[in-house]
């Protein structure tokens, strides 16, 4: 039973290597579909160097980064603000609830052609896509966290003589915090699907963009690279707030 | 077989119009039109496709990215692309790097974009502002786009460029002045064809010789066929993107006529032409190294 | 000066319910569930809406929110928030007051150790047991030294043993600390122990205030009785000690041996579930067992009540309805009573203690 637990971290890696020589060798062997000749593990790991060295790839990381970041932070920001809010006072959640609802459901992209049409191609429109898909989410969460609070914790809070406000920032909102974090933790990896598909529609520069000229060269060899760029990404940014909020709330929960 | 849905394939629509492939005994199982060379390179890689009427570039990237083993076995055309600009904005050529310009095109790969690199090599443009104003699109959106007033200026195929000008533009640029004796569209057939039917690849050759010659020949006639092929094959065969675009647009033999005759139909292809275009587009990093021209070409059934 | 009063207080559970609460007093409010002393203690801590008049100390405190009345509350379910660590939990009320770190971290240390908690200060809630967050929630509520303690049921959570411990902790402390206190419970025992005087609430209404053993042996009507639960009562006519901590009683003719380390007993009493009828005599010493006729049966909801006659005597026994249902037993039937040891509670005085 010991022996299983410690060999456990390092046995992860194993399928990922099986994977990888499964690929290596199955595009050597050309066992691919249609008449394509699928590029090896190698083949795209060149290509990776390739334009890391030229530039190419880290000035279409770049601006797909910057734009996720300022969306992702700006609807992150203002999705916490509303949420409390709403969370915390029923009167408003009531009266704000119903337009939440209908808009909630709209896939982030499904606002891409309006957005196309009143801001034009710019830089805008992928920010305001970001901030859209990750806006709604984290609000609901948040609101969600809040008011999902025990009822027994506010209420003993107010007889050691807290404010209103002082409970909403000192029991209600780290209360909240798991909620918080499971909405910010899901829009992050969501926000760079969403930005990748943008590009692709719509907009010239980025990752997306990059996929999409290297389909119309047909660049397969690319096409994953970018593909892999989009896996780390999503990746890293979901692991970074599953990170902070083990940091933040791993003691308690 | 598959062709693109331009004047390019002229002969190709001649030759059905007049029953030339039945004649020699060809059937076809399939004949699928697709509005970008693009479109039909990524088709022909995926496997069902053995004959193709496609743009040069292309097909060297279909040769030379996706592996797809193919060869060039006769032309179609040669020349047969365009700049078309609002005459209003743009005077000559320098106007194209002013900031509030825009330019349509067709996405990397194309043979378009590829004249397009080769106008601003020729007149020492300033890249980075052209790519800027850039808004990438298929031609029939182009044209659309045109018509709508939103675009400015275009880098177009014929007998898209042609149309254009029904729409107030004028022709700045055409390919024999930036891109001397420029390989239009070329027939391809999957090595596996000629290697088991050679029978078949040189009947498909002659049919093109054929085509080709009529054309030449009875202009007039040629573009009243190909305006009734593109008008009838435009309605059903369109992905519905550009489908709706097109449907606008009335492609009528007058078009075609002044559009065919920018165009020089012949099934001759230069191997060093094809050559300088293979080096050309590994500069432009569109495939990874350069390759002989030979690996591509089997023109043993021309005459 | 009464140091808590209600006046007419009403809602949707109570129903004018007056009650005063002298000043350093432990009132016990006694009743089943769903009486309302949950809600009673919401009211006097200012967490519901109610009609009628608190005053402490004779002023009313109506208008004042939950948090300005000064008191600490002990909820039922603990409510010990669960991103504070101990120690944290205990300063709340201190933060919330913005008092400076040294007078917080100095009073934090005396309940610590007031509560015997000082290894537990730097714990979460999760990892402790029932009986340490007993002791963390009620630290935190004496932190800010409030004029009014209320407690909901602090040990209904508890298993025997920890309770039992707990119970005298707090007793120690409350006397200790001597503030004003209500504590809830529906334990009969517990009551005895803990309360000055016990008020009896059923239905939302109050039906009796007195000492624990006035309402014990003299019950105000039929409601209060049968919560209680009609125990059996026999005066002693006669005692004797056989040493070793053993006392001999003689109650109405029938002979009982008893535990107990004094010698004078008055009363005994038997609650009617710790009176044990058998079919026939039981092996064992023939000690605290009588023979007896059944007189009635009457069934309640989900007991049976019996009623047998020993002696001149008419003991009262109460058992489950499927046991009695196994055991064949009909009026005028002859069997044997044991009475459980453990259960007789005894009086020395006249008066009960």
């Amino acid at each position: 039973m010991n022996r299983l637990k410690q060999l456990k971290p390092g046995w992860g890696i194993v399928p990922v290597v099986i994977f990888l020589g499964i690929w290596e060798m199955a595009a050597r062997l050309n066992f691919t579909p249609g008449q394509f000749s699928f590029p090896a593990f190698s083949t795209v790991l060149m290509e990776f160097y390739y334009l890391t060295a030229n530039g190419v790839l880290g000035d279409s990381f770049l601006s797909s980064l910057v734009r996720v970041l300022i969306g992702f932070s700006a609807g992150s920001i203002a999705g916490l603000v509303m949420g409390i809010i709403m969370g915390w006072r029923e009167v408003i959640n009531k009266a704000l609830n119903p337009i939440v609802s209908l808009l909630y459901p709209i896939p982030a992209l499904g606002w891409l052609p309006l957005l196309m049409l009143w801001l034009g191609i710019g830089e805008a429109l992928p920010i305001t896509i970001i901030f859209i898909c990750s806006f709604f989410p984290i609000l609901y969460n948040t609101a969600t966290g809040i008011r999902t609070v025990d009822r027994n914790y506010v209420q003993v809070a107010r007889t050691l003589g807290a404010s209103d406000i002082k409970i909403l920032t000192t029991v209600a909102m780290p209360l909240a915090l798991p909620n918080i974090f499971t909405g910010l933790r899901l829009e992050a990896g969501m926000a760079w699907r969403v930005i990748i598909a943008a590009e692709m529609v719509a907009i010239p520069t980025g990752i997306g963009a990059l996929m999409m000229k290297a389909e119309s060269l047909m660049r397969i060899d690319i096409i994953i690279v970018c593909l892999i760029v989009l896996a780390v990404m999503c990746l890293s940014f979901e692991r970074f707030f599953a990170f902070l909020e083990t940091r933040l709330t791993g003691q308690w929960r | 077989m598959a062709v693109e849905f331009m004047d390019h394939a002229a002969s190709a629509y001649i030759s059905q119009d007049k029953g030339w492939f039945e004649e020699e005994g060809l059937k076809l199982t399939a004949y699928e039109s697709y509005v970008t060379g693009m479109a039909l390179a990524s088709a022909l890689a995926r496997g069902d496709i053995q004959v193709a009427y496609i743009c040069l570039v292309p097909a060297i990237n279909t040769y030379a990215n996706a592996g797809v083993p193919i060869k060039v076995v006769a032309g179609t055309h040669k020349y047969g692309y365009g700049l078309v600009v609002n005459p209003n904005k743009i005077k000559t050529v320098k106007d194209l790097e002013k900031p509030d310009i825009r330019l349509g095109c067709v996405r990397e790969g194309g043979a378009v974009d590829v004249l397009l690199h080769k106008t601003i090599d020729k007149y020492n443009l300033d890249e980075g502002k052209i790519l800027d104003s850039i808004q990438r699109m298929n031609p029939p959106k182009q044209v659309l786009a045109i018509k709508m007033g939103q675009l400015d200026a275009a880098f177009l195929p014929e007998q898209w460029a042609t149309m254009a000008e029904e729409f107030g533009f004028e022709m700045l640029l055409m390919s024999q002045d930036v891109w001397p004796e420029m390989q239009g569209s070329v027939l391809v057939v999957k090595e596996d064809l000629i290697r088991n039917h050679p029978d078949i690849v040189e009947s498909l050759v002659n049919v093109s010789q054929k085509a080709t010659d009529w054309a030449n020949q009875h202009p007039q006639e040629a573009s009243e066929v190909v305006a009734q092929q593109l008008q009838a094959v435009g309605g059903s065969l369109f992905p519905a993107e550009a489908a709706e675009a097109a449907a606008k647009l009335e492609i009528t033999p007058e078009i075609l006529l002044r559009s065919m005759t920018r165009l020089e139909y012949t099934t001759a292809v230069d191997p060093e032409v094809v050559q300088g275009t293979i080096d050309y587009i590994a500069g432009l990093g569109y495939i990874k190294s350069s390759f002989n021209a030979e690996e591509i070409l089997d023109l043993r059934f021309l005459k | 000066m009464p140091s808590i009063e209600l006046r007419n207080i009403s809602n949707y559970v109570c129903h004018d319910v007056n009650l005063k609460i002298f000043d350093k007093e432990l009132l016990v409010l006694l009743g089943p569930n769903g009486a309302g002393k949950t809600t009673l203690l919401n009211i006097i801590a200012g967490l519901i809406d109610y009609q009628g008049s608190v005053l402490f100390d004779g002023k009313a405190v109506d208008k004042l929110p939950a948090s300005k009345r000064r008191i600490g509350y002990l909820f039922q379910e603990l409510a010990l928030f669960p991103h504070l660590d101990v120690a944290s939990n205990i300063a709340y009320s201190l933060k919330v007051q913005k008092q400076s770190q040294n007078e917080l971290e100095a009073r934090v240390d005396k309940l610590l150790q007031m509560m015997k908690i000082n290894h537990l200060s730097h714990r979460y809630p999760k990892n402790l047991s029932g009986g340490e967050k007993q002791r963390v929630a009620l630290a935190r509520a004496l932190a800010p030294a409030p004029d009014v303690l209320l407690l909901d049921e602090p040990l209904s959570s508890l298993d025997m043993q920890t309770s039992k411990y707990l119970k005298m902790e707090l007793k120690q402390v409350l006397n200790k600390l001597g503030i004003t206190t209500i504590y809830v419970t529906h334990d009969l025992i517990e009551a005895e122990e803990m309360a000055d005087r016990t008020a009896i609430i059923q239905g939302g209404r109050i039906q009796q205030v007195a000492a624990p053993l006035e309402v014990f042996f003299h019950p105000n009507n039929d409601l209060v009785s049968d919560f209680i639960g009609a125990p059996n009562i026999l005066n002693c006519d006669y005692c004797r000690s056989l040493g070793q901590g053993i006392v001999e009683v003689n109650c109405n003719g029938l002979k009982i041996i008893i535990p107990h380390d004094g010698d004078v007993i008055h009363r005994i009493a038997l609650l009617p579930g710790d009176i044990y009828i058998s079919n026939t005599n039981p092996p064992g010493p023939q000690m605290n067992r009588f023979k007896g006729l059944i007189t009635s049966i009457k069934p309640t909801s989900n007991t049976t009540r019996v009623e047998v006659k020993v002696g001149k005597r008419i003991l009262l026994a109460e058992m489950s309805r499927h046991i009695f249902e196994d055991m064949d037993l009909v009026v005028g039937k002859e069997v044997f009573l044991i009475l459980k040891l453990k259960r007789i509670r005894v009086y020395e005085n006249k008066n009960g203690r």
